[in-house]
């Protein structure tokens, strides 16, 4: 007796296990995904042009469009969604999907890191300007 | 006939900005103005050309030998041959060190700059040989190359004859607007050291090409003197060992000028410096006897070493 309720709690305890995976699966594969989500430019300035991939879960039907910022990039029906685009850009930028009625629908901020650790700025005088 | 038509184009839009801004600081809003606290915006900044950008926490020294001249418009200042110019800046993440300013930068972003700073009023450097102006060499605006011989009914005044000069210092505000090459700016200065009491504004736009080692910027602006200022440095008055016939008050006025400046990389530490400027100076000081010329020019080619 005692092994038979072992053996179904242990056949309980391996469908619960199995059923978590599967619900973890799913709730991936419906999730917004952009990568990568940074981009590495030699220093502060430089444009960065990077090739991005989407994962995108179910669509309502309709017209979606991906923007940088407020830029519209492009746009695409629900039912054939792109899943790749390259982008420029030169700071960090807010890459989202947005309806027809602008609403944004998913939105990823997009970083740009420098590999030169020191920032450059303007200068608040001419050069050769002592006097 | 330039000098007419550049003071047309830019004396007019900006006199009533002069006369505006002059008005505030009489009625004490002009210190309001300069230290208005505003938040900073630490966005980055497009730095393609490398010569106008600097890296920050780190001094930037460069040394220039060359040839070159620089004039007084002060009768008896001798016109100076300039054979070295030094460049030398520190810019922390607000904070910096460029060429004689100090201050404060409290925007920063992309199309925008602006800084609140203190320096020095470099009238002063017409006044005695061995300023440090006199010997180093002004890439914005300088003075006059050839003396004139003076004019029969001309007063006989020379530098000799004054009183001395001080040196007085300022506190500013510029704002800068860049838009691809170009780059307009607007700096409004007070006297804070009681020497004159006067106030300097300017404004100026700048253009920019650059190829590939290469950079060549010219650079029309005007600057508006007050009269106190003026008054200060060329009026001549009891204080002055001068006959009372050579009493003189200056008055403000609108000084245009056109600046040009070329540099070329020639490796990673030299590069060749070449710039010339020409200022027309207003008749409120002109017409002072101490000063002998209606506009002040400067020219020098050199070549430079950074460290």
């Amino acid at each position: 007796m005692k092994r038979v309720l072992l053996c179904a709690l242990f056949v309980m305890l391996t469908q619960t296990s199995i059923a978590a995976r599967a619900l973890s699966d799913e709730k991936r594969l419906h999730q917004w995904l952009v990568q990568p989500k940074a981009c590495i430019v030699q220093k502060l300035g430089d444009t960065c042009e990077i090739e991005i991939i989407i994962t995108l879960p179910p669509l309502p039907p309709g017209l979606y469009c991906y923007y940088q910022n407020k830029l519209r990039l492009m746009c695409f029906d629900a039912q054939a969604p792109m899943m790749q685009l390259t982008l420029n850009y030169t700071q960090s930028i807010l890459f989202s999907i947005q309806n027809q009625e602008n609403e944004i629908f998913y939105s990823q901020q997009l970083e740009i890191k420098t590999r030169e650790s020191k920032k450059k700025v303007r200068r608040a005088r001419d050069p050769w300007s002592l006097f | 006939m330039g000098v007419k038509v550049l003071s047309a184009m830019l004396i007019k839009p900006f006199y009533f900005i002069a006369k505006a801004s002059l008005k505030a600081c009489s009625v004490g809003l002009c210190a309001l103005f300069l230290f208005v606290p505003f938040p900073v915006l630490a966005e980055p900044e497009d730095c393609s050309n490398n010569e106008q950008c600097i890296e920050t926490d780190q001094w930037s020294i460069g040394i220039a030998l060359g040839l070159g001249v620089k004039s007084n418009p002060v009768k008896g200042g001798d016109a100076i041959p300039q054979v070295l110019l030094i460049d030398i800046a520190w810019y922390g993440e607000n904070a910096y060190f460029d060429n004689g300013e100090l201050g404060y930068r409290w925007l920063q972003d992309q199309d925008f700059t602006a800084e609140s700073y203190i320096t020095f009023d470099r009238e002063r450097a017409y006044f005695s040989f061995w300023d440090p102006a006199n010997i180093i060499v002004n890439t914005g605006v300088a003075s006059p190359v050839n003396p004139s011989p003076s004019s029969p009914d001309e007063e006989n005044v020379s530098l000799d004859q004054i009183s001395s000069r001080n040196w007085a210092v300022l506190v500013g505000t510029k704002a800068h607007y860049y838009t691809g090459s170009h780059k307009w700016s607007l700096a409004v200065e007070s006297d804070i050291s009681g020497v004159h009491n006067g106030q300097r504004i300017s404004l100026s736009y700048q253009k920019i090409w650059s190829g590939e080692g290469w950079r060549f910027q010219l650079r029309p602006s005007v600057v508006y003197k007050s009269d106190k200022l003026i008054d200060y440095y060329y009026g001549l008055n009891a204080q002055d060992n001068v006959s009372t016939n050579a009493y003189f008050e200056g008055s403000g006025g609108f000084q245009p000028s056109l600046s040009a400046l070329y540099i070329k990389e020639l490796n990673e530490d030299w590069q060749l410096i070449v710039n010339g400027s020409y200022q027309h100076l207003n008749k409120g000081m002109t017409n002072s006897p101490l000063v002998e010329r209606k506009h002040v020019s400067s020219i020098f080619f050199g070549f430079g070493y950074r460290f």
